[in-house]
This record gives structure tokens, sequence and C-alpha cells, in this order.
């Protein structure tokens, strides 16, 4: 099976260190999809979108959004087979977005911790019968290139043009290992082959960032997720 | 064996999730640090203020909720600092944050400069006559005087909720998309409160001083109140914003308010017209949103004698001359007005400590 789309449902929390120390949360919805290239290896390319509307305990609305989009891609070489269990490791490279608004504590400015990072990936596999496997991946970033606001904004609004909003994003001025990002990524997975071509799974993921930039304060964000893939050949 | 790696899971589940942290420091004191700056610093017994309803408005800065984005309160008394609290982080005390519509008192302060420069020798003159070039062809535009503007009784159309960021990011000329806005009401005669002629305000100085108003007030005002560390936005076009948008460290905003208890005169020279300044702070005309009085771009306390420059984020300025005393308080400047302090209760106490 070649590729999967995923859909995704859990919590998501955030804490904005350059906004306060209060922990934004809400419902997040994930559609993700993968595509595993022809190889002897584990090459797999993933793009996913997440989106939520949060909120802290001292407002009623959840009027706050975040938004994120991810594009991973790994390279793990097997390099264990033993009965059962198998397992592979390598290298993955990510593409991070992670944009929120929080209109009641600041209507004026965006807030993002976008980050470009090195990662060492790690698929175990665990064969239950001939149709079912228990998948485990752990996913832990080495080296990061971060963009992220600066803690004191020293204007008042902004700048909301297309050129604008593209170029802060892209304002990649830190490069850190984990002393300034931890992006960890894990999920476990039940699936199970229903026929040569059809396969599902359920998951539970859970994503822990911590991202740091230069001149800013530190930004967190907790994903617990489950949900459901739909594997085609 | 289950029910241990359910409870295992469940308690890693715990620990991944974040947690809130507080606000704010403990509270500790009031007393004001000693930092080399120009402030004489002195106690509240010694400047006739009760010390212990002064701890109850601190106490209630670090406690209450409604203050959770406070970023500073200090008290001035007859000359002195006598209290002071940096509740978020205790570095804010050197550091400058955007006091907001506070800038907009600030404006007309300069203003007052510019009289006292006898470079505004009428506060009836049209704008017209001082920047003709920026204006369009309504006629009814062009009876707009400075005293309108200082009033926000331009006239002209301006909803600070949608044109204060096409302003802000408006690429040509600022003054001409403030002058191309609706005329809704001959000047002179409706008070509408908006960041678009206190720009306005900024481009007569401008004209008048052959500088911008940024560089004029840091040679007229800043500098002469030894105020070194401060910034002030610009449109794009280089104008001054009158509204919005100077950057100044709390006790030096301290500083304007003691040079408004003291009649516009620091250190023997009348920096700001005297008679401008009367006129400034006594009720011109009452606020279109909320009926309160108005002065010059001054919040009028008639209640309190007293008058007061407001910023976004339920920041102020509080002048109260028959007490001798400046209130200072500034707070992260963005919020939305939910969640803005209630500065009323905070005002009434400080003020009852007032022997």
């Amino acid at each position: 099976m070649r590729n999967n789309i995923d859909l995704g449902i859990g919590i998501n929390q955030l804490k904005e260190g350059n906004l306060h120390p209060k922990v934004h949360s809400g419902l997040r919805f994930q559609p993700a999809f993968a595509h595993r290239f022809q190889s002897r290896q584990y090459s797999e390319l993933q793009v996913a979108m997440g989106y939520s509307r949060i909120k802290t305990r001292f407002e009623e609305l959840n009027a706050s959004v975040n938004l994120q989009f991810n594009s991973s891609y790994r390279y793990l070489i097997k390099h264990t087979e033993s009965g059962k269990f198998s397992m592979a490791t390598g290298p993955g490279l990510h593409l991070r977005y992670n944009v929120s608004y929080y209109p009641r504590w600041d209507d004026s400015h965006l807030y993002w911790a976008n980050h470009v990072n090195l990662s060492v990936e790690n698929q175990m596999d665990y064969r239950l019968n001939e149709a079912k496997l228990l998948k485990g991946y752990l996913g832990l970033s080495l080296l990061s290139l971060i963009s992220r606001p600066v803690a004191d904004r020293q204007y008042k609004i902004d700048d909301l043009s297309f050129g604008g909003i593209v170029g802060n994003f892209h304002r990649f001025s830190t490069l850190g290992t984990v002393d300034k990002a931890v992006d960890l990524s894990t999920e476990i997975e039940y699936y199970n082959q229903l026929s040569p071509t059809k396969a599902h799974g359920l998951f539970y993921a859970f994503d822990h960032r911590r991202i740091q930039g230069q001149s800013s304060n530190v930004f967190q964000n907790s994903i617990h997720q489950i949900g459901f893939k739909h594997y085609l050949k | 064996m289950r029910l241990k790696a359910t409870l295992v899971c469940l308690a890693l589940l715990f620990c991944s999730c974040l947690r809130d942290d507080n606000f704010k420091q403990p509270y500790t004191s009031y007393l004001p640090a000693q930092i080399g700056d120009d402030w004489k610093i002195s106690t509240p017994q010694n400047q006739n203020l009760d010390p212990e309803k002064l701890d109850k408005v601190f106490q209630l800065l670090y406690s209450d909720d409604r203050f959770m984005m406070a970023r500073s309160l200090l008290v001035f008394k007859n000359g002195y600092l006598v209290a002071e609290a940096y509740p978020g982080n205790p570095k804010d005390i050197n550091a400058i944050y955007n006091i907001q519509s506070c800038t907009k008192s600030v404006t007309a302060m300069i203003a007052g400069i510019a009289v006292a420069d006898g470079m505004i020798t009428d506060m009836d003159e049209k704008l017209y006559n001082i920047f003709p070039g920026h204006f369009d062809q309504d006629i009814a535009k062009r009876s707009v005087t400075i005293k309108d503007a200082l009033t926000m009784r331009t006239g002209l159309e301006f909803n600070n909720s949608v044109h204060t960021q096409h302003l802000y990011q408006h690429k040509g000329n600022s003054i001409e998309y403030v002058l191309s806005r609706k005329m809704l009401h001959p000047s002179g005669t409706v008070m509408n409160y908006n960041d678009g002629a206190p720009h306005l305000v900024s481009k007569v100085i401008e004209s008048k001083t052959g500088m911008s108003m940024q560089d004029y007030a840091g040679l007229k005002l800043f500098a002469p109140l030894n105020i070194t560390d401060w910034k002030w936005e610009r449109s794009k076009d280089g104008t001054t914003y009158g509204a919005f948008s100077l950057y100044l460290k709390p006790r030096d905003l301290g500083k304007l308010g003691q040079l408004l208890l003291q009649n516009g005169s620091w250190q023997g020279h009348q920096i700001i017209d005297s008679q401008y300044l009367e006129e400034a702070t006594s009720i011109q005309v009452s606020a279109n949103f909320n009926n309160e009085p108005y002065g010059y771009y001054f919040w009028i306390l008639p209640a309190d004698s007293a008058y007061a420059a407001y910023g976004h984020g339920g920041q102020f300025l509080l002048v109260v001359p028959d007490k001798d005393l400046v209130v200072v308080y500034t707070a992260w400047p963005y919020t939305s007005g939910e969640f803005f302090d209630q500065k009323s209760e905070m005002i009434s106490l400080i003020l009852n400590s007032c022997n």
C-alpha cells in the first residue's frame, strides 16, 4: 500500500511565550496524505494540515485560531528483522508552519513558530498475524532552522500584505539543536489489511514542539490525536 | 499488568499536557528602585499618602485578573516617585512600550510647545492654509481648523476599527488618505473620537516647524526632560503618527505627567504654553461614544478635579493638580476591550490614599 489518507481529531495545546504564560487549548482537526516511494527501504513523503479554534480558561469563546501545515520526508533503513518484530531507522526532513491569531489578546499581530528540521526517525513494526500489524513511530529533531517573531515587536500592526506575511514567516534567523527546538513526534497504529488493495489503520499520535527563536520567548505545542487511516494502492 | 500499563499511560498523558504559569511575579513591595535616573525617591508617608491604602492598590494589581496584562503602576507625589511595581517582568522598568492612544495627549502637548515657540499663533487657523496641497476638491473640508482637529471635530469620517489599519498600511500620502475620507458633518460641530485627526495635527506641527513631529518632540520635549530612550512610529510617507505608537518607559511617561502638573514648566523653562495647557486640560467637548468630557486629546475627570491620557490596554497617565499627584499605568497594549483593566476602581483607591 503506497498511499494513505488520514483523518485525525485531537486536543491542541499551545503556550505562546511572546504573549503570556497561559495555555490555549481546543479541538484539532487534521487531514493528512502520505505517499511511499518505490524503494527497498522505507521512503515516505507526508503532508498534513491542522486547524484548531482555541482559548484560555479566561475566555468563554474559542476566538483564537491555530493553523498548521507540515510536510515531511523520511528515509528509513531496515536494520532489524526478528520473527514478528522489525525496525527501521533513518533521517527525516520536516517543514513545519505553525501560525496563530489571538484576537482578544492581540488584535494587531500574528504569531508563528515555523521551522525546518533534520531529525532522526525510528519505525517499529510488530506483526500480530498475516493481516494485522502494530506500528510504532518515533521522531526527534536534531538540527532546526527557526522563524519566530521577536518578543518586543516595536511596531503597532503586522504587515498583512502577501509579501509581508511570506517574508515574516520565512525569516529563518535561528539555527539550533535541541537547545532551541525540540520537535518530538510519536505514533502508534493498529494496521489491518482487509484485502490486497485495501487496508485501514487506527492511530494515536502525540506531538510535542518547543521552539525558541532569536530575541523570542519560548513557544510550546502539545497535540494528542486519534484518527483513522485509509490505505490505497 | 494491564492496570499498571493503563496507569503508566495515564501518567504519561498527564505529564505531557501543558500547564498555565502565573501571569505575574509574586507581590513583595511597591518601594521604588534606585536606578540612578532623574527621579527623586520618597516614601508615601513623607508625601502625605497613606501607605496601607496604597498597599491595597498594589495588592489588587497583582492579584486581580482584571489587571492580568498589567506592566507597570507608578505613583508620583509632590515631584517624588513614591511607589512603583512591574508585575509581569521587573525588567519592564527599563523597557519602552507602545502607549497607544496616550500618544494623542503627547501630540497635544507638542502642539502646546509649538504655541510657546510662536509656531502656532491661532488655534482657529484653517488646515487648508497650512498644507493646501493635500486637500481634495471638497470645499467643506477647507474649513477644518487646528482646534477642530484637537477636539476631534474635523467632521471627517474615520472609523478606527477600519481606517486605522488602512492608515497604518497606506503606501501613498497619509495626510491625503485622512483628508480623502467623506465629510459627514460640518467641521467644529460633532465630536468623533478617531485616529485621523491627531495625524492632521502631526502634519500641522511638521508644516509649522519644518521638521517631523517626532524630531520636534525629540528636540523640544524629550531632550529637556532627559528622556533618551523612546521611539515613535511614522507612516510610510514619513509623517509621525499623532494618534498612537509612541514608545516610552513608564518613568518617562511619569515625567510628562510631572511637566503637566508644573503647567508646562521644567527646571525654570516654560516648555508648553501655560494658557494653551489650561485650554487643553479643560472641557472642550463631550466624547461621542461615552459622553465623557474631553479637552485637547485629554480626558477630563471633573469629579476628581483631574485629567488623563488613556491608551488601549487600559493604560493611563493621570494628573491630579489639586493633589500634586501623577499616576502611570501601562499594560500589554493590544488586548481587546473586554480584557481591559478596570481603571476607575484603581484610580479611586489611589486618590483615597491621599491624606
